[in-house]
């Protein structure tokens, strides 16, 4: 009963929206102005404060009117770049033509954002990831959920911005900008451009829909340079997966031809400069292959553990070079996912794509990741392993790797105030172990 | 957006004008339009500006502490939430009302520092975070830094504070309409003609101008039409001590248990059990009349003493009484006894007394305590008029006839009302029972009986207000006069304060009978009722006792003590606390730093310890100064180039080693470690083996 109370108090919060979209700045301090005037007036005989009540409301009034006349048409495209990224302001374009013989001025744009607000359901029994560290108070009047769960629904920060001069009949192209929040596909709805009352107070608005949609990749932190964990392991597939299919091996040097060297390894132009047959050397070309293991069994109900960890998988996905090495991704989703980048098998980014839409494993056991990763342990020459927690089922993922000798850097992810958990299986090699504060990423990171 | 140069001090200037402050307020529109005349600016920091803020609502808080204090504040704050009376409510309101309009007008004043900050800061803007305490941290890492121009809401207060002033001149409209355009022309859009926009502004300022003389006209009939119904509403319903009470009305004010009044014994003498404050003689519907209005009070005259009051020509009464009671806004019905004879140490202005004997008082302070003289057989109250023998209403006189019948009750002589009240007493208290507060709820339907008559012959229950009402009206039916009375009974001592506490629960009806030439006090509800009442005594009882007794020592030490010393050491009190918070704000932000400094230099920094700190120090003190930007490696150098002083090929060497052990990770080997500490201490003999005049001749 409480719980509903405080939600229909939070959806109040709509007016404030309503308020922002409505009118200007300027207007909205108007309309405070108008409140407390008439608030202090509300007995004529006692202040004359009314009468600025009055005045202001003449302002409000006059320019609410002129909100309906604004009817021009606008023909609006977008022009989106392929990716955003969390935290990473977005611009991207605009091409605007309206139909008008003359200039328009003072115009407002901005993208037009769904209502945040979460559904009583939503705010009922989605429970904000740190709420069990806040005080009574905060637990019990769940402000701070309905903060997230309206952060976590808008996806992005869209600001109005003002337009330049709009010339008639011509593309006038104007850059937006807008600040994604979380990961994933981000829908833009359309378009809202605004005009503002004669006294810059209320606004009038032609609504533009052009429905579309970016993919934001997740938040990527800067990493120092890091020595891999790898094996001189012979990657199997070798350089066939990586560039060509077949032996592909690398040229090497030019020799004599001896008895029982294949004819097509004849390098023909030296053999008629030289009249003598060389033959081409080739070498089996030894490269790195490593694996970043994704924990995406989350122990606990804390969402901010797996963003921070999909941030850290992206950070390194960003940091390897495929140029030299191939990556692989593995982790579980719907079922387990295994995904190559490197050596022109494909780009980091595509694997940045993959982790901008990774979502929580809730209908898979664990021992599906483990199956997955030990068998992989054979192919590769080193893992990264980002983990949620230091719970029996991880630390027995890595024990069977230790056993199998495979090079392993372990990352947990530790919630602010956890203690640093002790190595477990990877005792023998502390260096490659971190617990990271997942509230100071960007710092623990950088002393990996 | 920016303010247009002239329209704060204008807006100031209209402020003074508006309170009488002209001059302050040209001082202050000095001080805040010279900011575009002169190139003076501060490096105020955030904290800076933190404390500026800080320092604006301690000012607020003063002012408004000071404005409640000296204009009665506490006193009407206290009668709003205990009143039950709707006018004494709103009354006190107003008052509270009034003194924050006071306070309203020197809001300009209160704000000019942070405005005076922010014109003369480098910033020229105020973060958002400066203003709100809650906005800090985690909301504004989360949505971003909002910087406001104070300038804004400075012309919204300097507005407010002039309209609260009311002064009713003719120029503040016009004023308000120039100075608003004059801001909105500033931040007009610009694909509006100026033409245009000012012939807009005209219309709203025409309108407006129009408007607010209809919203005062429209108040001026609200208001007339409020009056009408409030007052309908308190005639119908609200006040008791006036001329009118309805069943129920005991009944509710029973519904808690504040206390009332005290009753202190004075010299081991019995206390009155009941002590009375309305008495009414007409029962219609669900009501009791008294028959007289407000105008039928007649002064009594003070004695020379100018606190005491001769009610009775009698002298010599039998016993006293001490009572503690507040006056609302000074002014109430005093609770006394039936034979009330004299009040002593009652310092009011004016009491005035009617004919049924309620005492009315005026003009006194917020709390009394009187003392009473009263005894005997007499009474102030007028003997029985033909009415009060056998006013019994229509609607009544079956049930009431009915049980006089059969209980033969009659008057007559003295002994004869008294056999009459014996056997009516006996048969309330064996055929009747209390019960908690219920409603007249049959009233008024037709055909059904009413509650008195419902009472008397089906449901035999009820609270007091059904027993005194019956038993007036069967006495009544037999010829007996009696009134009604309401008041309070007197039962609960309190051992440690040795007194009894009278509380709203103990809010009573009963009954005054005629016989012997006088009027006596005759209660027949059931003597349980006091028990069944304080069965719905709440569990923070203990709470609510303990704070009324706080209020009632502050409201003692207030108007029975010093009366002129306690405004100003209330006011020492507010300002000291003030004080206190500022020297605290202030000192914190100097303790903090001091502990910063003090904590970054006892940290245990790597090579804290190195001996090179000693060359340093052994070359400072002969007068090779180092600036503040040099690196010990360019000072060094510097003093290499110079040639003017001696410095040893070997420091450069040891510097080395110094920045190693200071800020290598690895840190130092133990042969490193001592090999500095060695060639220090060779390179020190060198430095102090040379005289001090040589280096600063050189």
């Amino acid at each position: 009963m409480l719980q509903r109370l405080f939600y229909r108090s939070y959806r109040v919060t709509g007016f404030h929206h309503w308020l922002w979209k409505r009118f200007t700045p300027a207007g909205i301090f108007v309309v405070a102005c108008a409140g407390m005037s008439a608030a202090l007036g509300v007995d004529t005989n006692e202040t004359m404060a009314y009468q600025a009540f009055a005045f202001l409301l003449g302002l409000l009034v006059i320019g609410g009117l002129s909100v309906p006349f604004f009817r021009m048409r606008f023909h609006v495209n977008r022009i989106l770049p392929r990716f955003g990224s969390v935290g990473v302001p977005l611009v991207y374009f605009l091409e605007i033509k309206h139909p008008s013989r003359l200039p328009q001025f003072n115009l407002l744009v901005s993208e037009k954002q769904e209502d945040p607000r979460p559904s009583l359901n939503e705010f009922l029994f989605l429970k904000e990831p740190e709420e069990d560290n806040r005080n009574f108070f905060d637990r019990t009047m769940k402000y701070y959920r309905w903060m997230w769960l309206v952060n976590r629904k808008r996806g992005a920060i869209a600001r109005e911005q003002s337009l330049p001069a709009l010339l008639p009949r011509k593309i006038n192209k104007v850059s937006l900008e807008i600040s994604p929040t979380r990961r994933g596909r981000l829908q833009l709805k359309g378009i809202l451009i605004a005009r503002p009352d004669p006294f810059g107070l209320v606004k009038s608005f032609v609504y533009q829909p052009r429905e579309q949609s970016i993919l934001v990749l997740p938040r990527r932190y800067a990493l120092p340079h890091l020595a891999m964990p790898n094996g001189s392991k012979y990657p199997h597939g070798g350089v066939s997966l990586a560039s060509s299919i077949g032996e592909s091996e690398e040229f090497a040097a030019l020799r004599d031809y001896r008895p029982g060297d294949p004819p097509r390894r004849i390098h023909w132009k030296s053999f008629a400069k030289t009249g003598k047959p060389i033959i081409k050397e080739f070498q089996d070309e030894f490269f790195v292959r490593h694996a970043l293991v994704l924990d995406t069994f989350n122990s606990g109900d804390d969402a901010n553990r797996f963003e921070a960890a999909i941030s850290v998988a992206a950070s390194f996905v960003a940091h390897i070079s495929t140029q030299e090495s191939l990556l692989d991704l593995l982790f579980v989703g719907p079922k387990a996912f295994s995904f190559t980048a490197g050596r022109g098998v494909a780009q980091n980014d595509r694997m940045l794509e993959i982790l901008a839409c990774v979502e929580l494993c809730l209908d898979l056991p664990f021992v599906e990741l483990e199956r997955m990763v030990v068998s992989h342990a054979r192919e590769v020459s080193g893992f990264v392993c980002v983990l949620l927690n230091w719970d029996e089922n991880r630390q027995q993922l890595v024990r069977k790797l230790v056993a199998a000798g495979v090079p392993l850097l372990v990352v947990i992810m530790r919630l602010p105030g956890e203690p640093v958990p002790a190595p477990g299986p990877m005792a023998g090699d502390p260096a490659h172990f971190h617990a990271v504060d997942i509230s100071n990423l960007e710092e623990e990171l950088a002393r990996l | 957006m920016k303010i247009p140069p002239g329209l704060l001090g204008a807006t100031v200037l209209l402020w003074g004008f508006e309170t009488r402050l002209l001059p302050f307020a040209a001082i202050v529109a000095l001080l805040i339009e010279a900011h575009h005349f002169t190139s003076l600016r501060f490096d105020l920091s955030e904290l800076d500006l933190r404390r500026l803020w800080t320092l604006s609502t301690l000012l607020f808080v003063g002012a408004a502490g000071y404005c409640f204090i000296s204009r009665d504040g506490p006193s009407s704050l206290m009668i709003f939430l205990q009143s039950a009376a709707a006018p004494s409510k709103s009354k006190a309101f107003f008052q509270v009302f009034n003194v924050g309009l006071i306070l309203f007008q020197w809001l300009p004043l209160i704000f000019l520092p942070m405005m005076l900050g922010q014109l003369y800061s480098r910033a020229g803007r105020i973060r958002l975070s400066s203003f709100f305490w809650l906005y800090r941290g985690r909301i504004e890492q989360s949505t971003g830094n909002f910087y406001v121009n104070f300038g804004f809401p400075f012309i919204a207060v300097c507005f407010a504070a002039a309209s609260a002033a009311n002064s009713r001149d003719d120029l503040f409209y016009p004023c308000v309409a120039i100075l608003s355009g004059w801001l909105l022309y500033a931040i007009r859009p610009r694909r509006y003609s100026v033409v245009y926009w000012l012939s807009l502004v005209a219309l709203v300022g025409y309108g407006g101008g129009w408007g607010h003389e209809g919203l005062h006209a429209a108040h001026g009939i609200l208001e007339g039409r409020t009056a009408e119904w409030i007052s309908r509403l308190i005639q119908r319903n609200t006040n008791p001590n006036e001329s009118k009470t309805s069943i129920g009305k005991i009944g509710k004010i029973k519904l808690t248990s504040g206390i009332v009044m005290r009753v202190h014994p004075v010299a081991k003498k019995p206390v009155p059990s009941h002590l009375r404050d309305s008495i009414y003689t007409t029962y219609r519907g669900t009501s009791w009349f008294s028959a007289l209005g407000k105008r039928d009070f007649a002064s009594v005259i003070v004695e020379s003493d100018q606190t005491s009051w001769k009610l009775q020509n009698q002298t010599n009464f039998p016993d006293e009484v001490g009572i503690s009671a507040y006056l609302n806004r000074g002014e109430g019905i005093l609770a006394v006894p039936t034979t009330v004879g004299v009040i002593r140490n009652l310092p009011v202005l004016i009491l005035e007394t009617n004919s049924l004997g309620a005492i009315k008082v005026r003009e006194g302070p917020g709390l009394v305590r009187y003392n009473i003289l009263y005894g005997g057989d007499n009474t102030i109250d007028s003997p029985p008029s033909r009415a009060e023998e056998n006013d019994v209403p229509e609607t009544e006189r079956t049930a009431t006839l009915r049980i006089v019948n059969e209980l033969q009750l009659h008057g007559g002589s003295a002994q004869e009302v008294q056999r009459a009240l014996v056997k009516l007493e006996k048969y309330f208290s064996e055929k009747f029972t209390y019960s908690m507060y219920v409603t007249a709820s049959k009233n008024g339907q037709p055909g059904s009986e009413t509650s008195i008559s419902d009472f008397l012959n089906n449901t035999h229950s009820g609270h007091c207000e059904y027993f005194a009402t019956a038993t007036v009206l069967l006495l009544r039916q037999a010829g007996i006069p009696a009134r009604y009375v309401t008041g309070y009974v007197v039962d609960e001592f309190d051992q440690d304060k040795h007194c009894y506490l009278v509380r709203h629960r103990h809010a009573h009806a009963w009954t005054l009978v005629y016989f012997n030439g006088s009027w006596h006090d005759y209660d027949t509800t059931p003597s349980t009722w006091i028990n069944e009442e304080k069965k719905l005594a709440s569990r923070f009882e203990g709470w609510s006792d303990w704070w009324d007794d706080i209020w009632y020592s502050f409201s003692f030490w207030r108007y029975l003590g010093n009366q002129d010393y306690y405004r100003t050491v209330l006011v020492i009190l507010l300002f000291t606390l003030l004080g206190f918070l500022a020297w605290r704000i202030i000192y914190k932000g100097k303790w903090n730093k001091t502990k910063t400094k003090k904590s970054e230099a006892s940290a245990d920094l790597p090579g804290a310890d190195s001996e090179f700190y000693r060359i340093e120090t052994a070359l400072l003190t002969r007068g090779l100064h180092r600036e503040e930007y040099e690196s010990f490696a360019g000072w060094i150098q510097r003093l290499q180039q110079t040639g003017l002083v001696p410095v040893y090929p070997e420091i450069p060497g040891i510097l080395q080693i110094h920045y190693a052990y200071r800020f290598d990770p690895q840190g130092l080997t133990p042969e490193q470690r001592l090999y500095l500490s060695s060639a220090v201490s060779e390179c020190m003999e060198k430095i102090s083996k040379l005289p001090n005049a040589l280096i600063h001749k050189n």
